[in-house]
């Protein structure tokens, strides 16, 4: 298991797009991947995106990732490379 | 259970947010300063103020709704006057989250100004003190019951709360979508929010941010409630019903008779369950049906593979249809 403190750095915060983002992310990995707010203990599934879109998370709001299985490395790097990248943002087509 | 099932912290509510619910009962008293509505409501049950005015206060809790109503109010009124400040002094410290005063009575002039110097939230009803506990204490037992978010699929089968849980991917979505087009209704899609009433009752429902959504991979984000109408959805629903939908593997015994039932522990809370192996050719919505169909039937005590078992024991019987030798 690794788990990690991640910040949403993106002005929009995890917003739709960004949240298909993530949920792309995570389900390309067997491993399972859950989200949540550092001072709330629910888990949400990674693979979700209604529940990556519940969690609300804006700009700013940092998550609790947790990534548990055989490509658990894998996955947390990728997961990382997303939020440090403001989930590609500006990568996309207007 | 399943690692991702974690339980939110000790379960609290407002008096603000326990009047905004209860508004057609129960106002905050115009003397009362709006900013207590602040105070946490932590334990279910409201108890009569009762024997702390004669001054046994040990008992008086945190979290807890003290009701004020016919009984203290007569009290009271027997009562010398600074005989009550002094029980008033002894309360003062314990008695923090909020009093009800029940009936439409007015609290004595003692009790409102020892209130309104402690900060003490003061809410009124017409209701009498009987029904009052009893109403708001059910309120509490539900609200404050313990929560947790689960991944999973809930949903409204012939009136049946069934929850379907299984790996992302599996088709849990799809699965929910054919069921609404038979004519069953969604709860929740892939974020269940269950509460544990009383270790017994496991009651779900949708987080409300993403109440009526469907998510169909290829689809996008479906509002079930506007796309097939209002009695495609149910707000809140009591899971009686486990249902785990798994890939097939070709190692793992499945049931073939449907003698018993599995049992699965979700969240404290004992139910009967059944693994369904997802594969192809095998179409979910109507198996997912049938369980149900199945679950009804053993409920009420019928059972196909029992009545296969006594006629292949029973030598003498055969086929249905054979006449019955008069004795």
């Amino acid at each position: 298991m690794v788990q990690k403190v991640l910040t949403v750095n993106n002005p929009l915060g995890i917003h739709a797009r960004a949240a298909a983002r993530l949920v792309a992310a995570a389900s390309r990995f067997q491993s399972r991947v859950y989200l949540a707010r550092p001072d709330r203990q629910e888990q949400i599934d990674g693979k979700s995106i209604l529940g990556i879109l519940m969690l609300a998370a804006s700009r700013g709001s940092r998550l609790r990732v947790t990534v548990t299985g055989v490509d658990e490395a894998a996955a947390m790097a990728e997961i990382e490379r997303l939020f440090a990248n403001a989930f590609d943002e500006g990568m996309e087509a207007p | 259970m399943e690692d991702h099932a974690t339980q939110t912290q000790t379960p609290a509510l407002t008096v603000g947010e326990f009047l905004e619910k209860n508004r057609s009962f129960v106002r905050l008293d115009p003397g009362s300063d709006p900013a207590l509505l602040a105070r946490r409501i932590t334990k279910k049950r409201l108890q009569k103020l009762g024997m702390a005015l004669a001054g046994f206060t040990e008992y008086i809790q945190d979290g807890r709704i003290y009701v004020f109503g016919n009984t203290e109010d007569s009290y009271c009124k027997s009562r010398p006057i600074d005989q009550l400040r002094d029980v008033i002094a002894k309360l003062a410290p314990r008695l923090n989250t909020a009093l009800m005063v029940t009936q439409g009575l007015a609290l004595p002039p003692a009790l409102a100004e020892f209130a309104r110097a402690q900060g003490l939230p003061v809410l009124l009803t017409e209701l009498d003190s009987s029904t009052a506990i009893y109403r708001f204490t059910e309120f509490l037992e539900i609200e404050l019951s313990p929560r947790m978010i689960l991944h999973g699929l809930l949903m409204d089968v012939y009136g049946l709360g069934v929850l379907i849980g299984g790996e992302s991917g599996i088709g849990k979505s799809e699965c929910a979508l054919e069921l609404i087009l038979r004519g069953h209704r969604l709860v929740a899609d892939d974020v269940v929010d269950l509460r544990n009433v009383g270790g017994k009752h496991l009651i779900g429902e949708s987080p409300p941010p993403v109440q009526n959504l469907l998510e169909l991979r290829g689809i996008g984000i479906l509002n079930v409630r506007e796309m097939f109408g209002i009695s495609a959805v149910s707000r809140m629903k009591e899971v009686i019903f486990y249902i785990q939908l798994e890939r097939w593997h070709p190692q793992k015994e499945y049931d073939r008779l449907g003698f018993s039932w599995q049992r699965r522990e979700v969240f404290g809370v004992e139910l009967p369950s059944m693994s369904i192996p997802v594969a192809p050719g095998r179409n979910l919505s109507v198996l997912v049906e049938v369980a149900c169909r199945v679950f009804l039937m053993r409920s009420s005590g019928q059972h196909p593979m029992g009545d296969l078992h006594r006629t292949l024991l029973d030598p003498n019987a055969s086929s249905a249809g054979t006449e019955e030798v008069a004795p």
